[in-house]
């Protein structure tokens, strides 16, 4: 063999690229980064060091968040060492199940997609936003100036006109009302299309939350209006109470069973009582903000994810406890949607720069089951946009006809665009 | 991580972004002071070792294999594999062979799994057809193709990587005589068919 053969061939071999090698490496890095960020570093003198550093500093940030209402933290303990993750990969077709029971409500491409417990994949239709109903049983969508209630096979079962533009509907939990956005306007339907009436104009654009169901009294209602958030009866309109001015709400959670009402602002989560007294506030550093927010089923941790800079952060907090949130993952780039598991051993998270979900364990041991090449499972066949990442928007048990009672709660709402 | 290491590995990130050639192997010092940082958690230094090594990774993962999301899989995990064992990576070893090792394998098992099921008859799919850059001497890339997966493994890591036989032998643990002649083989083999499209 002539040498310069062999050097023609190292020549060619070496020029040369592999196809989009350059989307390859971002994806890549994405993942390689979330996976060593995730990673106990090795302990050394200076390890042993920050180590005690970090106990110090979760002393004092304990002690910062028991601090009155207002109170700034100090800044959030957020490099957890964990152990090394075990990292899986896999592709939507590839997969026999989800990584937790139930079925996921996913937008995508400008449609409402179910993806069941076998991880069949069925597109309902086309709408700009998609919420379940408390059991699962249908789906409320949004398709321009009209509001359509719809079963998981997308069959159509009424659809109301509006005169604004329809957005974030949110279903009662007794499952027979449906709060949406008409325009500014709050709005609320029952949900056989009976009635519909306004609760309020010029609301703000956090989705609405409904008070969890205790009893069977009446359905109450948070929403942002201005710097407050107000909390209405929604059959009688009696106003129930009210947030004090703040920040303007991104989205409104309900947690401890409507014990705690909480906002989650750009650069905070403030808990308030049931009625909107400020209890604490929880600041991020300086510079993040929250890009998106998940109430854990019984109500008790919030997931956020916070950016500051380039990287990302998935943050899970405790609300019951003065302890800082803490730090699961971070990665560059954008996280998008985060949403819980009905049995909150899982959530799951978008990662658009990767073209992935991430489904990572809220506790312990950092174990990230990433799905790939998510853009392409819900393209619907055609060549998928690359503006757009389709996002988790809710998990729900998964049998709608099975309606025993496991403990668990039938749904779980995802984050807010 | 000491605000010195971190800017250290922050202006050798830089250098290995802005390396003359993309599959210049770094400086065996500089490449132990990344798998340092690395270990004690530095993203600076990860990044360091990823940017320095993904794309001779990458390479020689689509060259055995034929199949672009194969190779990008394949070059990943083989990293990820690589973050789960960096506590126990000797660092006066280089950490580019033992990635290829990772690298090489993973490939060869992909191909002859792929090469088992067309012997069944089963339709050959991935998610996204093969494709080609548009830079690759097509003639070589389809050379290459026909040839066994061990005898790609080998051309691709003599004449992309420049192993030597004897590390080329070390890598996929087999004896050296059998690299040479995997070689020669497949050199013979390319040559021959390099001649025969062009005839």
């Amino acid at each position: 063999m002539s040498r310069r053969f062999e050097h023609r061939l190292h020549r060619e071999l070496a020029a040369s690229r592999p196809p989009r090698s350059a989307d390859a490496e971002r994806r890549a890095w994405a993942v390689v980064r979330a996976a060593h960020a995730a990673r106990s570093p090795v302990r050394t003198g200076r390890g042993r060091m920050r180590l005690a550093l970090v106990a110090v500093g979760a002393v004092v940030a304990a002690a910062l968040a028991l601090t009155p209402a207002g109170a700034k933290m100090g800044g959030w303990i957020d490099d957890v060492v964990s152990p090394a993750p075990k990292v899986t990969h896999s592709s939507l077709s590839s997969l026999s199940a989800l990584p937790a029971p139930g079925r996921l409500l996913v937008m995508a491409d400008g449609s409402a997609w179910v993806v069941s417990d076998d991880v069949a994949q069925r597109q309902l239709g086309a709408f700009s936003d998609a919420t379940w109903s408390p059991n699962g049983l249908f789906v409320a969508g949004a398709r321009g100036h009209e509001l359509v209630a719809l079963d998981p096979q997308g069959t159509e079962r009424w659809t109301r006109p509006a005169a604004g533009r329809v957005s974030v509907p949110r279903w009662s939990p007794d499952g027979y009302r449906i709060a949406y956005r008409s325009g500014s306007e709050l709005r609320v339907v029952w949900g056989n299309d009976a009635r519909d009436w306004r609760i309020a104009r010029g609301v703000g654009d956090a989705p609405p939350a409904w008070k969890p169901l205790a009893e069977p009294a009446e359905q109450v209602l948070a929403f942002a209006a201005g710097a407050r958030v107000r909390i209405v009866a929604v059959d009688g309109g009696r106003v129930l109470g009210q947030t004090p001015a703040g920040p303007p709400a991104r989205e409104i959670w309900w947690a401890e069973g409507g014990r705690r009402l909480l906002t989650v602002t750009e650069h905070s989560v403030r808990v308030h009582g049931p009625g909107g007294a400020l209890l604490r506030v929880v600041e991020l550093p300086a510079g993040a903000t929250v890009t998106g927010s998940a109430l854990a089923p019984g109500g008790r941790r919030l997931a956020l994810i916070s950016r500051r800079g380039s990287v990302s952060r998935l943050l899970v907090m405790r609300l019951g406890r003065a302890a800082p949130p803490r730090s699961r993952l971070s990665t560059d780039g954008a996280l998008d949607g985060v949403t819980w598991s009905i049995d909150g051993s899982v959530l799951a998270v978008g990662v658009p720069a990767a073209d992935q979900w991430w489904f990572v364990p809220p506790q312990g041991a950092v174990g990230v089951e990433s799905v790939k090449r998510i853009r392409k499972a819900f393209a619907g066949g055609h060549e998928p946009r690359r503006g757009e990442f389709p996002r988790l928007v809710g998990w729900c048990r998964p049998e709608p006809a099975d309606r025993s009672t496991s403990g668990q709660p039938p749904c779980s709402l995802g984050s807010a665009p | 991580m000491t605000s010195a290491l971190a800017r250290a590995s922050t202006i050798e990130l830089t250098a290995a972004r802005l390396g003359p050639a993309e599959l210049a192997r770094p400086s065996r010092r500089r490449e132990r002071a990344w798998v340092r940082a690395a270990q004690a958690g530095s993203h600076e230094g990860m990044e360091a070792l990823f940017r320095a090594h993904w794309a001779p990774a990458h390479r020689a993962a689509f060259l055995i294999v034929h199949d672009a999301a194969a190779a990008e899989d394949i070059a990943q995990e083989a990293f990820l594999a690589a973050i789960r064992a960096l506590d126990r990576f000797d660092r006066h070893r280089p950490f580019g062979p033992w990635l290829h090792r990772i690298v090489v394998n993973r490939a060869i098992d992909w191909s002859r799994a792929r090469a088992l099921r067309r012997e069944v008859a089963e339709p050959v799919e991935s998610e996204a057809p093969p494709e080609r850059g548009l830079a690759w001497s097509d003639e070589v890339v389809a050379a290459l193709a026909a040839l066994d997966p061990d005898q790609r493994a080998a051309v691709v890591l003599r004449h992309l990587l420049e192993y030597t036989p004897g590390e080329i032998a070390d890598l996929l643990e087999v004896p050296r005589g059998t690299v040479n002649s995997r070689l020669r083989r497949a050199l013979d083999r390319l040559a021959a068919q390099l001649e025969e499209e062009r005839a």
